[in-house]
Parts: structure tokens; sequence; C-alpha cells
């Protein structure tokens, strides 16, 4: 990878890798995989989960990115493909759950020593997560990601998610009162005290 | 405003989330609403507490291991990860590779095109010049049976060569059954000249064809198992 490689933004990256310059494609997922795991991260409350919505996220990148338009911001647009894909892989979880207790798959995660570290050291996290976030819907739970745990704008919260700004208001509404109301109730956190 | 709209609009308290109207006329509700006012510090107070809590950073995975496995997967999944691969796979994005391709197939078709018709014409011009005028019918065949089983080897195939064939119109006109009718008559044990003469008589197209044959003896020989 070379110096000029490293010097330039991820627009130019993602020019360069539409192009066909591998090179250029590695250091884009090097810069943006963080920001891929942390947003895969938070929506599916799961490290090993994760992993792979990240992993599947630059594949899907990889397929598309003859899609990616360079005027458009690069972290926007790639925002909409993992939060697709980590949405996919949040319904299948809920599918799957129905049949496998969820205690199996952590098991299994536990199991893969790769994993094992940052799994453990996520874990405390991922479960605060899941338990102010489970119990929303869908797009409420993309919503109150992106814009509280993210710190998108809601104008970006509309354009990753495809719906209007009045919509991403309106779930954002809804998705604070479910999780104060699920802060004081599970936290023992009282109203006084919030 | 009512109570109702004030609670509405205080769950959208970070910036960018109400308008400036919106805006004014909650502060004027709570200028007015002492129990909103206690709330509005409360519902401040979940959306930053959730931030907080939610919004640790996790154990972000090694960047650089991750993409090794990116690249590892989508080399398995795809061809075209590899950059000669995408190249080749991609031309829309490498007009030079589509070029040399396309350009590759046109000269290999032509090249192919252009070896069928001249065995075709030459296989023609053969039987015109000899098999028309010595009917096949008529000569004997030191071989008999099919002609398919004529041992042509690669001495028959090495004379045709020496006589200006390219290698892949000997093995066509070898491989047809339509040799047999050119070699047959000359095989019957006649001297090449007689043979010659016998067929195209004293013409300047024979004295052409034996001083072809002379300036090659070995390939007559072999063609016509005698030397002139």
């Amino acid at each position: 990878m070379t110096t000029q490689t490293e010097q330039q933004t991820v627009e130019q990256l993602a020019v360069s890798a539409q192009a066909g310059d591998a090179g250029a494609f590695r250091c884009l997922v090097e810069r943006t995989h963080p920001m891929a795991f942390r947003l895969a991260f938070r929506l599916l409350a799961d490290d090993h989960d994760a992993r792979d919505a990240a992993q599947e996220s630059f594949i899907r990148l990889w397929d598309h990115l003859d899609r990616y338009d360079p005027t458009q911001r690069f972290e926007t647009w790639f925002y909409r493909i993992v939060t697709n894909v980590a949405m996919d892989r949040l319904r299948a979880r809920k599918r799957r759950w129905g049949v496998f207790p969820r205690t199996d798959r952590r098991a299994i995660d536990a199991a893969d020593p790769s994993t094992l570290e940052s799994a453990g050291a996520n874990a405390e996290l991922a479960g605060i997560i899941r338990t102010l976030t489970d119990d929303l819907p869908e797009r409420q739970r993309a919503v109150i990601v992106l814009r509280d745990l993210q710190d998108c704008s809601t104008e970006e919260v509309a354009e990753i998610l495809g719906i209007s700004v009045a919509s991403v208001k309106t779930n954002l509404h809804y998705a604070r009162a479910r999780i104060r109301s699920l802060m004081q109730s599970r936290f023992g956190i009282r109203k006084e005290d919030v | 405003m009512n109570c109702t709209t004030a609670r509405r609009l205080m769950l959208l308290a970070r910036p960018g989330e109400r308008s400036d109207r919106e805006t004014h006329d909650l502060e004027h509700h709570l200028a007015e609403c002492p129990a909103c006012r206690k709330e509005q510090s409360a519902i401040g107070a979940t959306v930053a507490g959730f931030r907080r809590i939610a919004g640790a950073e996790p154990v972000v995975p090694d960047r650089s291991i991750a993409a090794q496995e990116v690249i590892r997967r989508l080399r398995q999944s795809s061809p075209s990860a590899s950059p000669i691969a995408d190249a080749l796979f991609r031309p829309a994005e490498a007009p030079a590779v589509r070029f040399a391709l396309i350009a590759g197939v046109l000269i290999a078709a032509t090249m192919f095109g252009f070896e069928v018709s001249t065995t075709l014409w030459d296989m023609h011009r053969l039987e015109m010049r000899f098999a028309d005028r010595r009917p096949v019918s008529s000569a004997p065949s030191v071989f008999g049976g099919n002609p398919a089983d004529m041992p042509l080897t690669a001495a028959r195939k090495e004379s045709l060569r020496s006589l200006g064939y390219s290698r892949a119109s000997s093995e066509r006109l070898i491989a047809s059954a339509g040799i047999d009718r050119i070699f047959r008559p000359f095989l019957s044990g006649e001297s090449v000249d007689a043979a010659v003469r016998g067929i195209l008589g004293d013409t300047p197209e024979a004295r052409t064809v034996l001083q072809m044959l002379r300036a090659h003896p070995a390939a007559a020989s072999r063609l016509f198992g005698k030397g002139e």
C-alpha cells in the first residue's frame, strides 16, 4: 500500500477501487472497517454477528461499488449497506432464535478463539444495548442507533434508511419514549433520577 | 401547545430535531407549565443517559486482519477480486483490455476462416489439376479398401509441406478422403515424368509441376514412390 493511497480520502479510495485498484479497495476496507463494525455491533448487539455483518457489508460493497456516486458522502452510502446487512441478520436471528435458544448461540460464539477476546470485552455492552433496544420495532431500533449512538443527523438517518425526515423524528420520539421507560424499569432508574 | 405535544417535542431534544417554530412554541409552553418543565429535564437526562450507557465504544477487531479476511472471502466468492481477473471480467473499467480481447478474438476468427478456405481451395486446385483428367475410378489403388485406411504418415505430410502447403492444409488434405483421389493414380508404378505428362500433356503446366517436383526430389519420391 502506497503512502499516496493512505493519504487519499475514502471517497477517492472508492473511486480508485471502482477503477479496479485492489490496493485502494484494501485500504478502503481497513479505513472503514471500524466504522462498519461499530454500527453493526450497535444494531445487532452481538460481537460475533457484528463481525460477520461487517465482512458481509464489504462483500456487498465490492459487488455494488459501481453504483457509488463520488459526489455522495461515502460514509453515508456505506452506512446504508451496513444497516441493510445488519437488519437482514436481525430478522434472520429472530426467526432462528424462535427455534434455537439464544444461550446455544452464545456458546458457539465463545468456542471460537479468534473472537473470544473482543466478544468477552463487548459482552457487557452488547447486553446493555440488547436490553434497551431488543424490544423496539426494527425501524425504531435503526433510527435510535444511527441518531443517538452513531451521531448521524436526522437527514443522514433519513437517507440511510430511505425514509422521510418526518418519519425519522416520529420513530425517534417513540424509540426514546420506550427506552426511557426501559431505563426506569430494568435499570431501576426512577423518573426523578433521570 | 398542549402538554402532549410539548412532551413529544421534548423527546426530540438534540440539535436539528426541532424546527425553530417548534422550539419557540415549546419554550412558550414551558414558561407557563411547571409540570412540563420538570418533565423536560428528566427527558433530557434520559436521552443523554442512553447515549452514555449504550454509546460506549465497543472493542473493534484488528482492521488489517479484518481486511485480509474480506479479501480472502472475495477471492473465494468471485474471481473478479484479483486485479488481473478484475481487468478481464470487468472490461468496462479497462477499455484497453477489452479492445485487446476483442481484437484477439477477431484475429483468431479471421485466421481460422482463412485456413479453412485455403485448405478447401488447395484441395479444389489439386483435384482440378490432376484428378479430373484421369478418372479415379480407372486408377488402380495400391492400398485398396477404404481411402481413410491409407497409411498417409508424417512423410507424406512433410511432402505436402515441402510443396508449399501449410501444416494445417497438409493435415486437412491428408485427413480428407479426397486426397486418395489425388494420389492414387501416381501410385500405380509410373515414373513421375510419365505420370505428370500423361495427365497434363506436354503443357507449360506439366513443365511447371515437374520443375517443382525436381526442386523437391525427396518430396516427389515420397509422393510418387520414384524420384525424377
